[in-house]
């Protein structure tokens, strides 16, 4: 369950640099746009790494808080994937 | 939305995730080559690497074309067989490496040297051809046999410290014809075991063919079409020469069912 309001929630704690971040890719892949996603991070290069990509791919983070030693990431989906 | 994204592992996810991330491939790109067939003719210095790094990439069906058996003295340049293998037919041998590296890929096999009989039920199976065979003869044969069936293709060739490459998509870039009406004399050009060949000047000109082939396969970047790129490794000079579409091609100026596939008279080795 996730921490926020958000349409969709994953937990990625755990998964290394670039592996979460495609596994975020393919789940905004799956979603509209305007919808929200939560994911959880694990602090460090993927709290850095996974959304400094998603707005490179012109996504918008909502929100990002730090909750112990892992990070709640809200993003939603601006941009459909090619 | 992409479509079609459904069917993608976990494992996957992690093994093309370097493919996945980059521009203008993503998981669409990565989605077309796993449902794309590539059949590689010739088994040997410039097969060898192009095999491995389109089973790596993760094209989804590799067929392997080649007669041969693994010999001691291929083993300079034709990386994808070893020593313990000597003996084996080149398509078992490669099999088994592509299987090791990437379990996904699936491998057809064909035992057999391509000649004008077999050519055109294997090549119409696959969306591209990987050109790695060793004779003019063979080369003219798998160009003639693309360009009447619409298969695009990546030819090679390399001896000593150079070779060459080029890309056809049957008429819509200049054919092999097009630049060489036909194979030259036997003593025109050395031959393997005359000439030598440095095995990763192959082992370049076959990365290159695996490139190409993933470019066509996923729509991506500009193709080696109308152009012929001249490798000379001792100098490192790479050298795109254009090409031209020749009206008067005795190959790709006719219609399909015009073209005569048939064996060239030259069947020497000069190449790899």
């Amino acid at each position: 369950m996730g921490l926020t309001q958000a349409d969709e929630f994953r937990d990625y704690r755990g998964v290394v640099c670039p592996s979460n971040y495609i596994r975020v890719t393919v789940d905004l892949i799956h979603m509209e746009c305007g919808k929200t996603l939560e994911v959880l991070l694990d602090d460090g290069s993927p709290a850095h790494n996974v959304p400094f990509s998603l707005v490179k791919d012109g996504q918008t983070i909502l929100q990002k808080a730090k909750l112990g030693n892992h990070w709640s990431i809200v993003i939603r989906k601006d941009k459909d994937y090619e | 939305m992409v479509e079609n994204m459904d069917h993608f592992t976990e494992i996957q996810i992690e093994r093309y995730g370097r493919n996945i991330l980059l521009k203008g491939f993503g998981l669409k790109g990565q989605s077309r080559l796993m449902e794309s067939k590539v059949l590689i003719i010739g088994i040997g210095g410039l097969g060898s690497p192009a095999a491995l790094y389109l089973a790596a990439a993760g094209v989804g069906t590799i067929g392997l074309a080649d007669g041969d058996v693994v010999e001691i003295s291929n083993l300079q340049r034709q990386i994808i067989h070893d020593s313990a293998l000597v003996g084996a037919f080149k398509t078992t041998s490669a099999a088994s490496r592509i299987k090791a590296l990437n379990p996904d890929v699936r491998i057809l096999r064909y035992n057999e040297r391509i000649n004008a009989k077999n050519i055109s039920e294997i090549i119409t199976e696959f969306d591209f051809l990987i050109d790695g065979t060793d004779t003019f003869g063979s080369k003219f044969l798998i160009n003639d046999a693309c360009v009447k069936f619409n298969v695009p293709f990546s030819h090679a060739g390399v001896v000593q410290y150079v070779g060459q490459t080029m890309t056809v998509v049957p008429r819509k870039t200049a054919c092999y014809r097009c630049m060489f009406q036909s194979p030259p004399p036997s003593d025109a050009v050395p031959n393997c075991s005359q000439a030598g060949i440095l095995g990763s000047v192959a082992g370049i000109l076959g990365c290159i063919q695996a490139t190409e082939a993933v470019k066509y396969l996923i729509g991506k970047g500009d193709l080696l079409g109308d152009v012929l790129l001249h490798v000379d490794a001792e100098t490192m000079e790479f050298r795109k020469i254009p090409l031209k579409r020749r009206e008067s091609c005795p190959v790709c100026s006719l219609q399909p069912e015009q073209i005569v596939v048939k064996e060239q008279e030259e069947e020497q080795c000069q190449w790899v």
